[in-house]
């Protein structure tokens, strides 16, 4: 029972990292005011990009390069896999929230109670893929020169994870070119977004299953 | 020729086979757990000494894995880890973290040890000890005496180690690709198997990076740890 509240915490930590990468992509466009970003992203119902997430810590030379794609409809499907060097896909659909891990027998779905965790923190995400920055009570948002957003943690349990996120916007609206998270001065994560295609047609199997 | 044996060093080296085999006759009938080994002559057991040594890195490395742990309650996690190893000093630097990027513990090793990061549950001392006795245990040369030297009962090439705290571990070729370090504690049982996979190549076993790492504890709380290699940077000037 131990073990399985331990992993349980850890869940809760990362899972919630998770869904920050998620909704990483979603914010909108270049926009003057938080507001004008919430009407732009109104408009979005699907979007489909790769992206190639590097990892930079002090003791690597060169950081650790994954590659993945993601696929969103709104209000509340999402699948966001990676594909090298370790595959895994986490998918929401509704309700429903699965995770996939490559084992011995091929993509083998992980549905345990710690799952749950992450209901909790889509409801946050989903706020953000709506263009709700200041309806979010976990981050702080601000809107910087050179098309940027500074997301910075207000919930302790956050900020002793994430230090901040910055977001740097492309010109059209709904694509972002890349997200920095910062855990702290030594490590941080940046996600390069490409391919991106706003409101494309995603079938249904792709929120459904790994395969 | 006990005068001899007790008053000079090349006296002791050349008794000292006899003593083992009599330590080894001894501790095998005492130790329904631990393996006979079979003592094959002074060439044999230098050709098996020299390949157990080439098991453990010689130099420093740093190597990149994937990481999946299955939990005593048989729940799977998927991580990625970064380890550096220095032989010379002993040091270890380790670091945890999510697929998604997120580091859940960052610490080193060298004595004592000093945890930069983590993220609780990841925080406590005892993970942090479990995790560096394990790295310890797969990279470097074992802290203990090599006690033996020979075959086990499957005819495969081991080593014995006679470990500080009183427990064994054996180092055992078990066949061309994969080497397995098996540990027992001072009550002789079975505690940890580590499993090191190399992909067939050419050249000397030891010397090749390995490919996949198994770490099974053993026991009601025990685990297992499969760590595949995404990179290995061995002998890297910037590595201390």
């Amino acid at each position: 029972m131990a073990g399985i509240a331990f992993m349980r915490r850890i869940f809760y930590r990362f899972g919630f990292f998770a869904a920050l990468l998620c909704a990483v992509p979603f914010f909108a466009g270049w926009a003057d005011t938080m507001e004008e970003i919430g009407d732009q992203a109104a408009g979005i119902r699907t979007v489909k990009a790769r992206f190639v997430q590097e990892k930079h810590l002090e003791m690597l030379d060169n950081p650790l390069i994954s590659k993945g794609e993601l696929y969103f409809r709104a209000p509340d499907s999402l699948r966001w896999e990676y594909t090298d060097p370790v595959k895994s896909i986490l998918l929401m659909n509704r309700d429903r929230i699965s995770q996939y891990a490559m084992g011995e027998d091929g993509m083998q779905a992980r549905q345990g109670r710690d799952l749950e965790a992450m209901r909790v923190f889509l409801e946050q995400v989903g706020q953000w893929i709506r263009g709700g920055f200041d309806k979010n009570t976990a981050f702080a948002a601000e809107l910087k020169k050179g098309q940027r957003v500074v997301l910075t943690p207000v919930d302790k349990n956050i900020s002793a994870v994430i230090e901040k996120i910055e977001l740097r916007l492309t010109d059209t609206p709904g694509v972002i070119a890349s997200a920095f998270i910062y855990e702290d001065e030594t490590s941080y994560t940046r996600i390069v977004f490409h391919d991106t295609k706003i409101n494309p047609k995603i079938e249904d199997s792709v929120f459904e299953h790994a395969g | 020729m006990n005068n001899r044996k007790y008053t000079s060093s090349r006296g002791l080296w050349i008794a000292r086979p006899a003593l083992i085999l009599v330590f080894m006759v001894f501790m095998a009938a005492g130790c329904a757990g631990l393996p006979e080994i079979r003592l094959e002559g002074p060439v044999a057991e230098f050709r098996v000494k020299t390949a157990c040594r080439k098991v453990f890195a010689n130099t420093p490395r740093q190597v990149v894995h994937s990481m999946t742990a299955r939990m005593p309650n048989d729940e799977i996690y998927q991580g990625i880890s970064v380890t550096r190893v220095s032989p010379e000093s002993g040091r270890i630097k380790c670091v945890i973290m999510s697929i998604e990027g997120l580091v859940l513990f960052s610490g080193q090793a060298n004595g004592e040890i000093r945890v930069e990061r983590a993220i609780g549950p990841f925080d406590s001392e005892k993970f942090a000890e479990r995790l560096f006795a394990d790295i310890r245990q797969v990279f470097l040369p074992p802290r203990g005496l090599m006690v033996a030297a020979g075959q086990n009962p499957d005819n495969n090439p081991v080593c014995r180690y006679l470990l500080d705290d009183g427990g064994f571990l054996d180092v055992v070729q078990a066949s061309p690709n994969q080497v397995q370090i098996i540990e027992y504690n001072p009550g002789r049982k079975k505690t940890q198997t580590v499993s090191v996979t190399r992909a067939p190549a050419s050249g000397e076993a030891g010397l090749r990076p390995a490919d996949t790492i198994v770490i099974e504890r053993h026991g009601v709380l025990g685990y297992r740890l499969d760590l595949e290699r995404i990179e290995q940077n061995p002998d890297s000037a910037n590595l201390p």
